[in-house]
């Protein structure tokens, strides 16, 4: 959790913070986390609940996301990382429920999401872009998320077609 | 060869006639074109070449193997989503295959606009007739068309709008519709395996995996480039020094800016970095209950409708309707709703026809160079906005008009439009970013070209004013956006710069 002077320049840090709507997703599995603590991780499990809606447990879309922010340039990663934590605080102080998102029961958080997704104040919509767009993407980019939406999946395993041979192959066979 | 310099266990440090940074549309012609004129060219790409027999088809792997920052990419107030292809091929590996030669109206204008003779249409014309036998370029034929391309098309002509079929680069394409993440098939005739191989077979060497940091100079001229290897993880491994008299920035509108920008590169003009233009693009659905729709499936991009084109027909709104899909995961991102609400809705997915507003922007926004981060600000003007929204609604109209029981905007919360006496719910929301999803697929225009260097980054031979032995050839050097897909005009401006250079 970021101290209050922390969170300050977290808030005043916010337009780099946002420039992270992500449309997609990449997850090396061996780079270090951005360092969430519990309090984030319920963060971030409560607004996926809240957003995604029931099952959103069975995804592993906060683990997938927690992975591919290890794909973000350097500078902009911490900024990223600190998501769950302004919206935590903010939430505090925005939604009138005086205590941070993690410790709501899930009825509240989701009515709290739902107060932030309403909001017509630009930064919050843009806080709550943010991660809904990278947890709904992460989420949907998973499997298990599949057969509910009638996504078949990739071609490949399930169809079975050959590759064409080059245009312009002469050279590319003979690279290492 | 092709060197993955993923593979160093040393310094590197090669000399060439003339360094290529970057090989997506723009660097890999310019490659294939000087390296064909007999002068000894070297390659350097950030990314790795990526095979089709690695492109799996699924979305975690493949952003973040093919695009910058796995896709995640954003203007700074989080308002755009700009999607920019990494690897070798650049961004014509992910891209839809959509093939336009640059309309006349447009090259007309930047011929008199900006002073550049190079570029009317009857000396471009020969430069895209090979450009287009190059990559197999083939108009689709109405029976390629997917259901979801297939209802913008039959919306179209209900309301006697004017469209086609796209001619695309594609060769025996089985329509599986993964365009986006890399063709596993090689029909997808991307630079990596047209211009790139003609290259090498000319002599280019091509190295992978080599971010490069630093353009340098001496005594005022360009005299090579500085950077790094960069392991799979895309760690710095080991520098890599190229020594050339001639160097050319082919990274793309924004990669360019920033390399240029954090080189110090004299810029007489003050407009290096200004002037982006981004084709601001926004999704609007149409659902057909019942009706298995699949957009993500068959040809993705496959049908557009010119009627509002301010290149193709001359109109003010100035925007194209094309058919649109997208993975789940991308999917996901552009129906709001929460809960069990959204689950429902999202539910049908495989009734949904989605076409995208591709709007030509007239304003602009700029690229600076944080700490080691290119910078993206750019704000829809109101102008353009209120452009944005007569493109919202025509999309709705096509949709309605092909049969959808309702058309649903990608606002939060999604405006749901049954007939256009709701159209007003659309023209009553601001324009504020984030209001609405939002992505670029094309960005241009941050070192443009033009006859004046106090106003033109890279003069008419695509070489910087101030700088001998530096020239840009890629989409920065737009002088404007194109309003149509500009693979095709990024490769022809691209072959009037290494024409150019291969002549000296
Ligand atoms: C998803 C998607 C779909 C698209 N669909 C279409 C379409 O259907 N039709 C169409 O006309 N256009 C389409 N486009 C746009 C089109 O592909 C681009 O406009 C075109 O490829 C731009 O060419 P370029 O040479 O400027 O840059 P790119 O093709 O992007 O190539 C730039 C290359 O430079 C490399 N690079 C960047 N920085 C460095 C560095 N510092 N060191 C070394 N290498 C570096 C990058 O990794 C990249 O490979 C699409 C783009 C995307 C992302």
């Amino acid at each position: 959790m970021p101290s209050r002077r922390q969170f300050l320049a977290l808030v005043a840090a916010l337009p780099a913070v946002l420039a992270t709507p992500g449309s997609a997703l990449g997850a090396p599995q061996d780079e270090a986390g951005p360092g969430w603590d519990e309090s984030d991780v319920a963060v971030l499990r409560g607004f996926l609940a809240a957003v995604f809606g029931p099952g959103s447990e069975r995804t592993d879309a906060i683990e997938a996301l927690t992975a591919s922010l290890s794909w973000l340039d350097d500078e902009r990663k911490p900024l990223v990382a600190a998501l769950p934590a302004i919206f935590d605080q903010a939430s505090r102080v925005l939604v009138p429920t005086l205590a941070a998102f993690h410790t709501l029961r899930p009825e509240e958080q989701a009515a709290a999401v739902a107060n932030w997704s309403a909001s017509s104040l630009g930064f919050r919509r843009q806080i709550f872009n943010a991660l809904r767009t990278l947890l709904l993407a992460h989420a949907y980019a998973d499997p298990v998320t599949w057969e509910a939406i009638g996504y078949p999946g990739p071609w490949l395993g399930r169809i079975d077609l050959p590759a064409h041979p080059l245009r312009f192959g002469a050279v590319i066979p003979g690279t290492p | 060869m092709i060197v993955p310099a993923s593979m160093l266990t040393a310094p590197l440090t090669l000399t060439a006639q003339v360094v290529v940074v970057g090989s997506g549309a723009g660097g890999a012609l310019a490659a294939e074109r000087i390296a064909r004129a007999g002068k000894d060219v070297v390659v350097l790409e950030a990314g790795p070449f990526v095979p089709a027999a690695r492109m799996n088809q699924r979305e975690r792997e493949m952003m973040r193997l093919l695009y910058w920052e796995g896709g995640m990419r954003a203007t700074e107030d989080g308002g755009m989503g700009v999607l920019h292809g990494r690897g070798l091929g650049g961004s014509t590996v992910v891209n839809y295959l959509d093939c336009f030669r640059t309309p006349a109206r447009v090259l007309d204008h930047w011929a008199d606009a900006r002073g550049l003779p190079e570029l009317t249409p009857g000396k471009m014309a020969p430069r895209f007739d090979r450009i287009f036998e190059v990559l197999g370029v083939q108009k689709l034929p109405e029976s390629g068309l997917n259901p979801n391309n297939r209802k913008l098309m039959e919306g179209g002509r209900a309301l006697g709008w004017q469209g086609d079929t796209f001619h695309r680069n594609a060769n025996q394409c089985y329509g599986s519709g993964f365009c986006d993440l890399g063709c596993a098939y090689n029909a997808k005739q991307s630079a990596a395996i047209t211009f790139i191989p003609l290259a090498m077979a000319a002599g280019a060497r091509v190295y992978t995996e080599v971010r490069v940091d630093r353009v340098l100079f001496d005594a005022g001229r360009a005299v090579g480039v500085s950077g790094m290897a960069l392991d799979a993880d895309r760690k710095p491994i080991q520098p890599v020094t190229v020594h050339a008299e001639t160097v050319v920035v082919s990274c793309g509108a924004i990669e360019s800016a920033h390399l240029l920008l954090r080189s110090g590169t004299p810029d007489a003009s003050g407009q290096l970095g200004r002037n982006l233009y981004l084709h601001p693009s926004c999704p609007v659905v149409g659902h057909f209950p019942g009706e298995r729709i699949a957009n993500y499936e068959g040809v993705k991009q496959g049908y557009y409708i010119g009627e509002f084109s301010g290149p193709l027909s001359g109109h003010p709104d100035d925007f194209l309707l094309e058919g649109i899909g997208a993975p789940p995961g991308i999917a996901a991102t552009v129906f709001s709703g929460l809960g069990a609400e959204r689950q429902a809705t999202f539910a049908h997915l495989n009734e949904y026809a989605v076409v995208g507003v591709l709007l030509r922007d007239l304003d602009t926004g700029t690229v600076t160079s944080g700490a080691g981060r290119p910078k993206i600000t750019y704000a829809l003007s109101r102008a353009d906005g209120l452009r944005m929204q007569r493109g919202v609604l025509a999309a709705a109209r096509a949709m309605l008009a092909a049969g959808a029981a309702v058309s649903l905007t990608s606002h939060n919360p999604a405006r749901i439009l049954r007939t256009e006496a709701d159209f007003g719910r659309v023209l009553d929301t601001p324009l504020d970013p984030g209001a609405m999803a939002m992505f670029s697929f094309h960005q241009m225009g941050t070192c443009r070209m033009g006859d004046r260097r106090d106003r033109d980054v890279v003069n008419p031979e695509g070489r910087f004013w101030e700088v001998p032995g530096l020239y840009v050839a890629d989409s920065s050097i737009f002088p404007e956006s194109s309003g149509v897909n500009p693979q095709i005009t990024v490769y022809g401006l691209a072959d009037v710069v290494a024409e150019g250079i291969a002549s000296r």
